[in-house]
């Protein structure tokens, strides 16, 4: 039941992409054998496999979704992810690896605070030094 | 036949103290910029052509060529060690390479990548050497209907990508169709799907891409398990036994077949070449399951095919100065800064100069063998690395590698927000390969399709009315054909 249910919100998100390419293709000014070609051949592919899940009779496999504690883990580092993303401009490259370096040592492996800070300091120092400094990549 | 003096020649200025050091920094450097997911060739090259304005043409050239090739060796490892593919070239090689690391057997694969790049590479290199010219002229022949063909060919390989599923196969290859179509059309200029904005001008990069479906995603699909997703078996042997290396010897040679002849052709890339080389050792294999679940031979096909194709890649340079990736474009404007004009008189002009860069490429493939033939076992121990630290090495790398793409951190929120999608796409059973494939065909698609209509004042009769187009046509839909029976019949 899930997995059905799984395949029609995908046939959904077929559907909606293959009709923002269409309404794409006709907002161009072009002809259908120019800008307009790809768009529009592509949103009638996109609409014939979105009728193609909502109208299938296979037997549907169930979506592997993790445990509760599993979307738990999932979820932090996606936001700790983020949240790295965003702070780079602002902190700067070193800094901001190192505080994620040692969220994600700390979440993922425990252990001794010691460790966790030696380890800190060898991944970002070491990334700086590499990226930054020696390939000269215009890092924040 | 001239070809033996001349190669001679240049077999003695490429051995010289001077010019084995630049092919040394360039293959080591090369393999760096392969290992190192994000930085490829193109950029590896433009950063350090200024570098070499100081040497001979030369050295010069033979350092960038051995950046080249030998980020073609490099670009396996991260694939199938952590399945980041460190190249486009190889993303292919994370089918088998990454399964292969995950049941303990990452030095057999680490070692047949090596292996296998480097016997297509030096083959590719006697296809450089004996039929430049003539090659390059039968390249020059093939014009936009037969790209078309071409497409189409590598197109059915959709089919057999798609695993279990069709319809997911297939909308996995739609949506990679719909991202290639971000930006400027290619032809007329006209904005598509940017909605006003300017950040997506530019297209969604393919990099920025691969870096979130691959390794994103796995580091959210091993956080989740909280399990580390490589084997904790032992090693065992590093190299692969005898009987493995005796299957992949026809492997090798139809591989370096394969890359060789695409990748005489302009803007056939090394990575669509992978997955045409990949899909025809399956076909070719009377166990096809076997593939996607660890085969060596899937490991030795696509990291033979792109280095078979780097040494093609010169035969249009060389004969023609026509760039047939955007790294050799690079390096192009590298022989043009130094007053060579690649062409047909290059050969003549500047024999010295052709045969030292030609026999240096022979030199830099057996100094990558030997340079990574006694790494396999350091690097196939990063395996066992506690995943802990491996995480954040990834993500970073993963954050550093997109935002090199173009310095911009909208190429870093691409790989993050392709690495929810390639989780939610690997929980709900959709394979991520044919969406990466229809990312790389899309562009010569369309534009192989609207200048053979162009050309033939929009009749698309065109295909018809050239023959190898229709040949080409007809074979790949004969192949998809043959796929959709074979999938019947399992």
């Amino acid at each position: 039941m899930e997995g059905r249910r799984a395949e029609l919100l995908a046939g959904v998100v077929l559907a909606v992409l293959g009709a923002l390419s269409l309404v794409e293709a006709l907002r161009l000014r072009d002809d259908w054998q120019g800008a307009r070609l790809m768009p529009g051949a592509l949103g009638v592919v996109l609409v014939a496999l979105a009728l193609g899940h909502l109208i299938s009779r296979a037997p549907a496999v169930a979506p592997a979704w993790p445990a509760a504690v599993g979307r738990a883990r999932v979820a932090a580092l996606l936001v700790g992810l983020v949240g790295y993303v965003v702070v780079l401009p602002l902190a700067g490259f070193l800094a901001s690896t190192a505080v994620f370096v040692l969220a994600l040592l700390r979440a993922l492996r425990g252990g001794g605070w010691t460790r966790s800070l030696a380890l800190t300091v060898l991944i970002a120092a070491g990334c700086d030094l590499v990226f930054r400094r020696w390939l000269g990549m215009p890092l924040p | 036949m001239d070809t033996l003096p001349f190669l001679a020649h240049g077999f003695a200025a490429a051995l010289t103290p001077q010019n084995l050091l630049f092919a040394l920094i360039g293959s080591v450097l090369g393999t760096l910029v392969g290992v190192l997911p994000g930085l490829g060739p193109t950029s590896g090259i433009a950063i350090l052509l200024p570098l070499t304005a100081f040497l001979p043409p030369a050295p010069a050239i033979i350092m960038l060529a051995a950046i080249y090739y030998g980020a073609m060796y490099g670009g396996s490892t991260t694939a199938i060690l952590v399945n980041i593919p460190g190249e486009v070239a190889s993303v292919v090689t994370t089918l088998d390479g990454y399964q292969m690391a995950r049941q303990g057997r990452a030095g057999p694969a680490l070692a047949i990548a090596a292996i296998s790049s480097f016997v297509a590479g030096t083959l590719g290199l006697v296809g450089l050497t004996f039929f430049a010219p003539p090659l390059a002229d039968v390249a020059l022949r093939i014009g936009p209907p037969e790209y078309f063909g071409l497409v189409v060919l590598s197109f059915s390989v959709v089919v057999s990508l798609s695993g279990p599923s069709l319809l997911k196969g297939l909308s996995a290859a739609a949506l990679g169709a719909l991202v290639a179509l971000v930006g400027l059309d290619p032809m007329s200029g006209v904005r598509r799907f940017t909605y006003g904005t300017t950040t997506l001008l530019g297209g969604i990069d393919f990099i920025a891409v691969i870096i979130g479906l691959f390794a994103i995603t796995e580091v959210l699909l091993s956080v989740e398990a909280s399990t580390p997703a490589v084997s904790l078996a032992p090693l065992g042997k590093l190299m692969p036994p005898w009987s493995e290396l005796r299957r992949c010897i026809a492997t090798m040679l139809r591989a370096t077949g394969v890359g060789f002849v695409l990748g005489l052709l302009p803007g056939c890339t090394p990575g669509a070449i992978s997955f045409i080389s990949y899909d025809i050792e399956k076909r070719s294999s009377k166990t096809p399951e076997r593939f996607g679940h660890g085969a060596i031979e899937g490991v030795a096909a696509p990291e033979g095919a792109n280095n078979a194709t780097t040494s093609a890649g010169f035969v249009p340079l060389f004969a023609l100065g026509i760039p047939a990736t955007p790294a050799l474009a690079v390096l192009l404007s590298g022989l043009m800064i130094y007053g060579l004009q690649p062409g047909p008189l290059l050969f003549e002009k500047q024999p010295q100069f052709v045969w030292t860069v030609i026999a240096s490429m022979y030199v830099g493939n057996v100094m990558l063998l030997i340079l990574n033939l006694p790494l396999v076992g350091l690097w196939a121990r990063l395996v066992k690395v506690p995943y802990a630290v491996m995480a954040p090495l990834i993500l970073i790398f993963s954050v550093i590698g997109a935002f090199s793409v173009r310095n911009s951190f909208v190429d870093v929120g691409m790989a993050l927000a392709f690495g929810v999608i390639g989780y939610v796409m690997v929980k709900l059973g959709y394979p991520t390969a044919p969406l990466v494939l229809a990312l790389i065909l899309t562009p010569m698609l369309e534009s192989a399709l609207r200048q053979s209509l162009s050309m033939a004042h929009g009749s698309a009769l065109v295909f018809v009315q050239r023959p190898l187009a229709l040949v080409l046509i007809a074979v790949g839909l004969a192949l998809t054909a043959w796929s959709l029976l074979a999938r019947r019949r399992t």
